[in-house]
């Protein structure tokens, strides 16, 4: 009952923090609040927390999947390319399908190593996004596409609200629906079916989890297929903001999203973790990359910054988790 | 007995899967692979991440992780670079004493980094991954801030000899690198210290309970890890005349799959420095082939992914064959 509580109180505090933020934020300048930047911001999150949901799975199930960038844009540039040569003028849904299957069929690949032969995850997904980046860059194409899809950049103008402002028009892209849409997805698979009780469990302890009579093996196949999926879907949207596909972006920001998850929840390794945390972690991150710019602080402040974050974020953690001690 | 044999039967398969590299190699093309220009030229590309591979596997044996040795190595070159630049103005030819000064100050960054990690592992009890996470883009971060984004570079020839100096024909760097590795094995299996950190490595309980000091065994696989990353960031420096902040953001990883492929446990607790050597070698082998071969770069990355898995593979198939024929 305490762990719970403490999760319960991270929250919360994490909440504080991030409304602290955004105050202080507002004071230095009032163009925060503008409807331009919220959109902005939401924008930015569509991305990042997408895939936060997918490394939540995989945090909980206590392993570490660092492949899911690679994964993303390997389904993100096969996409591109043989969508668009082939069938221009494909619809969006069979599009993100495609992109999810192929992340599926990865996620697949990586979860044979670590189901069947129980090799430790982190190491793992270290190798298997070596090949899928090798394989990728060699047998089908190191150059940018810029002739994706119509779908896709037809996708990239939808826009759920538009508002007229002083500063220009504030759009409030679909995605943010899409994002919305995978957090439920992931919330309610995790707290309300049997298969997220058994991902928690595994993430408590493998053994007792095999002695209760769990699947090990299938749950955790489903895990990283999920992770797939989430990061196939993430390269289509990727794609469709930038309106062009280069396999060598999002690459190196894996770093970022694992922080923003355990930035989230409690860092006692597997079994811990939901969907609300992580979102928050995502926005804190989110918010910090924004912000920067607009508090006027040179671009070549922010990666010390984001490590001063995570630093401080994660021995405040530590010290309100030793007290509950 | 058995476990003593499936970590030889590690290094046993990294050495066939050299000797098959190195032939394959030899076989392909021998006049270009066995010449002294490809030897010398893999000589002086090898010890840079060599040194990032002992620095990451002192930290896994003990059982951790160190995500910011890339950090700390870019960090170490460019204070060292601004050291130099900050003498160059007065004098046409700077001192061998400002060379020495800015590799010393470079060494103590990576110490200082280093301490960074150990207070926050140790001290403070964040996870190992985390918090070289936070220390890596820091680290990183302050690299930027100090170079303003830009590159520096025009360093006196004292300091480029580290990088580029031959001594007997054998450049400089493969030299030191190869003093590192038998350093390291006589650490780890000859002193009382590097004994400590494979046992905390196996078992930080066990081990707190056996007297050892696990703060201390802690503390020196980080500040060494720092220190060594600070050698490879001088060496990295030195060869390419350029101190920039965002070079060799790759090598991190790539250290993590070299220590592993060389027989380090990332769990902690195992491994030996001449696997780390055969593994290096191995992989700069297969780089070097690759490009004599013309092959695209792209497929060294998937051959060093698949070698790493493949052998960890192996690893856990064959001791369970090894076991029926007992």
């Amino acid at each position: 009952m305490s762990v719970r509580s403490l999760i319960k109180s991270n929250e919360f505090f994490l909440l504080f923090i991030i409304v602290l933020m955004c105050v202080i934020f507002g004071i230095v300048n009032p163009a925060f609040f503008s409807a331009v930047n919220v959109f902005d911001v939401l924008k930015s999150m569509v991305e990042t927390g997408i895939l936060a949901m997918g490394c939540l799975v995989v945090i909980v199930s206590g392993g570490l999947d660092l492949s899911f960038m690679t994964v993303a844009v390997f389904a993100m540039h096969t996409i591109c390319r043989f969508f668009g040569e082939y069938y221009n003028n494909a619809p969006m849904l069979l599009l993100f399908l495609a992109g999810a299957l192929i992340g599926g069929l990865l996620g697949i690949f990586n979860s044979l190593f670590i189901a069947k032969f129980k090799l430790p995850s982190f190491i793992v997904t270290l190798g298997t996004s070596n090949i899928i980046k090798g394989f990728l860059l060699a047998f089908i194409g190191s150059k940018q596409i810029n002739n994706i899809p119509n779908a896709m950049i037809a996708f990239s103008k939808n826009n759920l609200i538009s508002i007229k402002t002083n500063s220009g028009i504030a759009n409030l892209h679909t995605g943010v629906l899409l994002l919305a849409a995978v957090v439920i997805v992931t919330s309610l698979l995790l707290s309300k079916t049997m298969l997220g009780r058994r991902i928690y469990c595994i993430g408590g302890s493998p053994s007792s989890s095999e002695r209760v009579g769990f699947n090990n093996i299938g749950t955790l196949v489903f895990v990283y297929a999920f992770m797939g999926i989430v990061a196939g879907v993430t390269g289509i949207t990727h794609a469709s903001f930038q309106r062009m596909s280069n396999p060598f972006d999002m690459v190196g920001k894996e770093l970022n999203i694992i922080a923003a998850v355990t930035l989230g929840g409690p860092q006692v390794g597997g079994g811990y973790g939901n969907a609300g945390g992580t979102m928050l972690g995502v926005l804190l991150i989110t918010l910090i990359n924004n912000s920067l710019i607009m508090l006027k602080i040179p671009t070549f402040w922010q990666k010390a910054t984001i490590g001063l974050i995570i630093i401080i974020g994660t021995l405040v953690q530590k010290y309100r988790y030793n007290k509950s001690l | 007995m058995l476990r003593t044999l499936k970590r030889d039967r590690h290094l046993v398969r990294l050495f066939a899967i050299f000797i098959v590299v190195a032939a394959a190699l030899s076989i392909l093309r021998p006049s270009v692979f066995l010449s002294a220009a490809n030897f010398r030229s893999m000589a002086v590309q090898l010890p840079e991440l060599g040194f990032l591979s002992i620095a990451s596997a002192l930290v896994l044996i003990s059982g951790g992780i160190d995500l910011s040795i890339t950090g700390t190595a870019v960090l170490s070159g460019i204070v060292a670079a601004i050291i130099m630049q900050m003498g160059d103005s007065s004098v046409s030819e700077p001192s061998l004493l400002v060379v020495a000064l800015a590799c010393l100050a470079g060494l103590c960054i990576g110490v200082l980094c280093g301490a960074v990690n150990a207070l926050l592992v140790a001290k403070a009890g964040i996870a190992p991954m985390l918090a070289t996470l936070g220390t890596m883009n820091l680290f990183t971060g302050i690299g930027i801030v100090l170079t303003k984004g830009s590159a520096l570079s025009g360093f006196p020839d004292l300091f480029l000899n580290i990088g580029n100096g031959l001594v007997f024909g054998i450049p400089v760097p493969m030299l030191l690198f190869i003093a590192a590795i038998m350093l390291l094995s006589f650490f780890l299996n000859r002193t009382k210290l590097g004994f400590k950190l494979y046992i905390y490595g196996s078992n930080p309980v066990a081990s707190f309970f056996s007297a050892v000091n696990n703060t201390q065994v802690v503390l020196t696989a980080y500040l060494v890890s720092g220190f060594i990353s600070s050698v490879a960031g001088i060496i990295m420096v030195s060869r390419i005349n350029t101190a920039k902040a965002d070079f060799g953001s790759s090598y991190g990883l790539q250290a993590l799959l070299v220590a592993v492929l060389g027989g380090i446990d990332p769990s902690g607790g195992k491994g030996k420095a001449v696997g780390i050597f055969l593994s290096i070698v191995t992989l700069q082998f297969v780089s070097s082939g690759f490009n004599i071969l013309h092959v695209s770069s792209f497929l060294k990355d998937l051959v060093w992914g698949l070698l790493l898995v493949l052998v960890m593979v192996l690893n856990t198939l064959v001791p369970k064959t090894a076991r029926r024929t007992e």
